[in-house]
């Protein structure tokens, strides 16, 4: 098979996850108890053989750069090839951030013909999927194109939120429109292509001169469309673009259905990610855990019901979780209840703190479009006073000093944003 | 002070039946996701020593396997780090281990080539959390050639372990072997700092015991110092000892969640745990990749264990990858690796057949494990089939009638 190199476009500011991304880019916010969504298309890489993985980052990337490292849980860490992160940087030819997707492969056109390769993979961090890119590479390599493009099924009703691709029966794409008012297929473009490396070399420095803000599903793909040069890989797995808070809440929970939609629980082929060195989780005799993903490191003594629990969880006594995501370190005290709430890292909840029982549907007053589907989301490291409380769809977010918030009850659709905390 | 520890991993460790079938004593998974060396191994790493030789020679490949190079406790390392050493062949003759004072003996080299002045001996299986620098400080100031650690244990405990008398300033004056009754209230646990001259000198010579051999005639001299530990230690000698050691967990459960002093261990690719909604999990710690779907208490799962609707396991420890079947009843019980039970079979007596009953083929009588089942690695119990309180099944059999 042709020798193929991946860049992973891990740079997005993932604004429609809202508090989650306020520290750390979207390909780093946890999923599933114990991965960051990065680690699902990392893990494609790793079972396709994929050994050259250059991540292209420019949203606070501290923590995505901290989890990837050297590569080492995916086999990246290699003598040649290997796990390199590109930043935007200074220097002789490219000095910017990167002002779209094909503009940081643009920043990095040098580098990228140097490359020895025939193709070049272009992946997201932000997706959440299993597939094997060999099946990909084959097909780019009979389409006879010089690029190809992954498309997936999705829901009619969903198309807008999508590039939709028509395709004919031997994968020319015929129309495709960046998410379009009213769309003519169900074929979604998952944002991943394979180029041949000196074409796309040539077209990513051609297409610059038109737009600055050079893109890949505004500009590139509908360019290649226009010229008959990109044909389409249909892809029929599972695949997920988290794009909001809600979609991010419903795939969260989607773990916990009988046949979950995405499998996690493959001995031969688990999702790799960093691994950890905490103990097993420990559930006392008051405790009682069901429906639930519980990680290493959990000491569980109150209930755990329908929810995902990230390492190091400690929920006290008496405490109740239900519908819940929460994330690593965090405390839930003494007889505190929290219903339908995602909960960043390093969150307190004080003692008898009742979090997300509202009924109303009032979405949140700050952000609408974010919150109201009924879920309270509470940011990093905030400290709830004990006996607090917060409704449903309500926005929270103490200080990273963990100072407590004020001890004001929060309504319905009410929000407390600490002081500095850009939304 | 520079150090470099041996841990000594050689036993056979017969006493813990099925379990050390295949594969060393210091192999044998501990507390959920641990093997019995990982607690030395981490001591050493918290303790600042960097070089650890382990001494093996019995079925060592699945401790070979498990240290691998040593990444996991961060001793993959330019200088110094962690090694497995097995008995060689000297071009002469081949030796094995003929005992611990021996084993110390056939890498003399080592120990001659190192820059070390001071040399840890630890006994590879043993549960502990022990800092080893304030024994270390204590032998420096005393400047005897051997120091041991010693621990009060109750009179009725004494016959279990080496006994110590020993004098207000901590000088040993006496050690008795396992003695039937003893008035000396300190056990010596197996953990021993030696000067590296002295232990130069004195190994060889048909030496083979550390405590007949080295310690007996050297305290006569007055040159083995006793070191007091106070904490939790237990040596893991039978399957009864393993039993308690691991249920004590339940209770007391900081020896492995302390995140000031982190058990390290190999990790693993497992996605987190998964309690079903027809689940219920109590008083019991549960490892990354179960999926539980029946009722845990008062036990403990290893990784990638499975409990199927219905099942129910109590008091028990599931080692990795084993599956139990809808409606099987496990009580009191050890489970090897990929051990399957099937549907509605009992282990460990919870629906057990009247006593007087022939015992079915490969069963062994209970006595040997103080009353705890022990199924050995990859050993299948069928569908209805069961095996008694305390009935041992030896690795890959299969236990039940095929319908």
């Amino acid at each position: 098979m042709a020798r193929t190199v991946a860049f992973l476009l891990a740079g997005g500011v993932g604004k429609r996850l809202g508090l989650l991304t306020r520290y750390r880019a979207k390909p780093a916010v946890p999923f599933g108890g114990r991965y960051r969504i990065v680690d699902f298309t990392l893990t494609n890489c790793f079972r396709s053989g994929v050994e050259e993985v250059y991540v292209l980052t420019q949203y606070i990337s501290r923590s995505l750069v901290r989890h990837i490292g050297i590569g080492k849980p995916w086999d990246l860490d290699r003598m040649t090839g290997g796990l390199h992160i590109l930043h935007p940087h200074l220097g002789y030819q490219a000095a910017d951030w990167y002002q779209g997707t094909a503009d940081a492969i643009y920043q990095n056109l040098a580098m990228l013909k140097r490359l020895d390769c025939e193709n070049v993979m272009i992946l997201s961090g932000d997706h959440i999927y299993r597939m094997d890119y060999r099946a990909f590479m084959e097909f780019h390599a009979s389409s006879g194109k010089p690029a190809s493009v992954a498309v997936v099924k999705v829901p009619k009703a969903l198309a807008s939120e999508f590039g939709i691709a028509t395709v004919d029966t031997e994968g020319n794409i015929t129309k495709f429109a960046e998410k379009p008012a009213r769309a003519d297929s169900n074929l979604a473009s998952m944002g991943i292509y394979i180029f041949n490396k000196e074409y796309l070399h040539s077209l990513i420095k051609a297409l610059k001169a038109r737009h600055e803000d050079l893109d890949f599903g505004k500009h590139v793909i509908p360019h290649l469309v226009s010229k008959g040069a990109i044909s389409a890989y249909r892809f029929g797995g599972y695949w997920l673009d988290i794009g909001t808070l809600r979609s991010y809440y419903a795939a969260s929970l989607d773990l916990l259905s009988n046949n979950p939609r995405l499998k996690l629980y493959s001995h031969s082929s688990p999702i790799l990610t960093v691994p950890d060195d905490e103990p097993p989780f420990v559930v006392t005799k008051e405790g009682d855990v069901r429906d639930s993903i519980i990680c290493n490191g959990c000491i569980v003594r109150g209930s755990v019901h329908r929810s995902i629990l990230s390492p190091r969880v400690m929920v006290e006594k008496g405490a109740h979780v239900e519908g819940s995501i929460i994330f690593h370190d965090c405390v839930i005290g003494e007889g505190a209840e929290v219903r339908n709430t995602v909960i960043d890292k390093g969150v307190v909840i004080g003692p008898r703190a009742k979090i997300g029982s509202g009924h109303s549907l009032v979405p949140n007053r700050l952000q609408p479009a974010l919150l109201d589907f009924g879920v309270t989301l509470i940011g990093k490291k905030t400290v709830v006073p004990g006996s607090l409380r917060i409704g449903t769809n309500c926005l929270v977010s103490g200080t990273l000093d963990r100072a407590l918030i004020p001890r004001r009850d929060i309504e319905d659709g009410g929000s407390y944003i600490a002081a500095n905390t850009r939304l | 002070m520079k150090i470099i520890t041996l841990i000594l991993a050689g036993g056979t460790g017969k006493e813990l039946s099925v379990l050390t079938r295949h594969r060393a004593k210091t192999a044998v998974p501990f507390g959920g996701r641990y093997r019995i060396i990982d607690f030395c191994l981490s001591n050493c790493v918290h303790s600042g020593i960097h070089e650890v030789a382990i001494l093996a020679q019995y079925s060592p490949k699945s401790l070979i396997d498990h240290i691998g190079m040593g990444k996991a406790w961060d001793l993959d390392r330019k200088s110094g780090g962690v090694y497995i050493l097995q008995p060689t062949h000297d071009g002469a003759a081949a030796m094995w281990y003929r005992g611990t004072a021996d084993a110390l003996y056939q890498n003399l080299d080592l120990i001659r080539n190192s820059k070390a002045d001071t040399i840890l001996v630890l006994s590879g299986d043993q549960v502990y959390v022990m800092d080893y620098r304030p024994m270390i400080q204590y032998h420096a100031a005393h400047g005897k050639a051997i120091t041991l650690a010693m621990k009060k244990v109750l009179p009725s405990q004494r016959s279990r372990f080496g006994m110590v008398r020993c004098a207000a300033g901590g000088l040993v004056t006496a050690f008795r072997e396992k003695p039937t009754s003893s008035t000396y209230r300190y056990a010596s646990l197996g953990i021993y700092l030696f000067r590296r001259d002295f232990l130069l000198d004195v190994l060889g010579g048909g030496k083979s015991d550390i405590v007949f051999d080295v310690i007996m005639p050297w305290l006569k001299r007055g040159e083995v110092m006793g070191y007091r530990f106070d904490g939790y230690w237990e040596d893991i000698g039978s399957i009864a000892s393993y039993y308690r050691a691991s249920l004590r967990l339940l209770k007391n459960r900081l020896m492995i969640t302390d995140a000031d002093w982190p058990i390290f261990t190999r990790g693993s690719d497992l996605p987190p745990a998964r309690c079903a909604d027809s689940s219920r999990v109590a008083n019991s710690i549960v490892a990354d990749g179960c999926i539980v779907k029946g009722e845990v208490t008062g036990s403990i799962l290893f990784p990638g264990v499975t409990v199927e609707c219905g099942a129910r396991i109590k008091d028990s420890i599931i080692f990795s990858f084993a599956r139990v079947g809808k409606d099987a009843a496990v009580e009191r019980a050890i489970l090897d690796k990929f051990v399957s039970v099937g549907h509605g079979a009992s282990i460990g007596g919870m629906r057990s057949a009247s006593p007087g009953r022939r015992s079915p083929a490969g069963l062994r009588p209970a006595e040997e494990t103080g009353g705890v089942a022990v199924i050995g690695r990859e050993a299948r119990v069928l569908p209805g089939a069961s095996t008694p309180r305390g009935g041992i099944v030896e690795p890959h059999r299969v236990v039940g009638r095929k319908k």
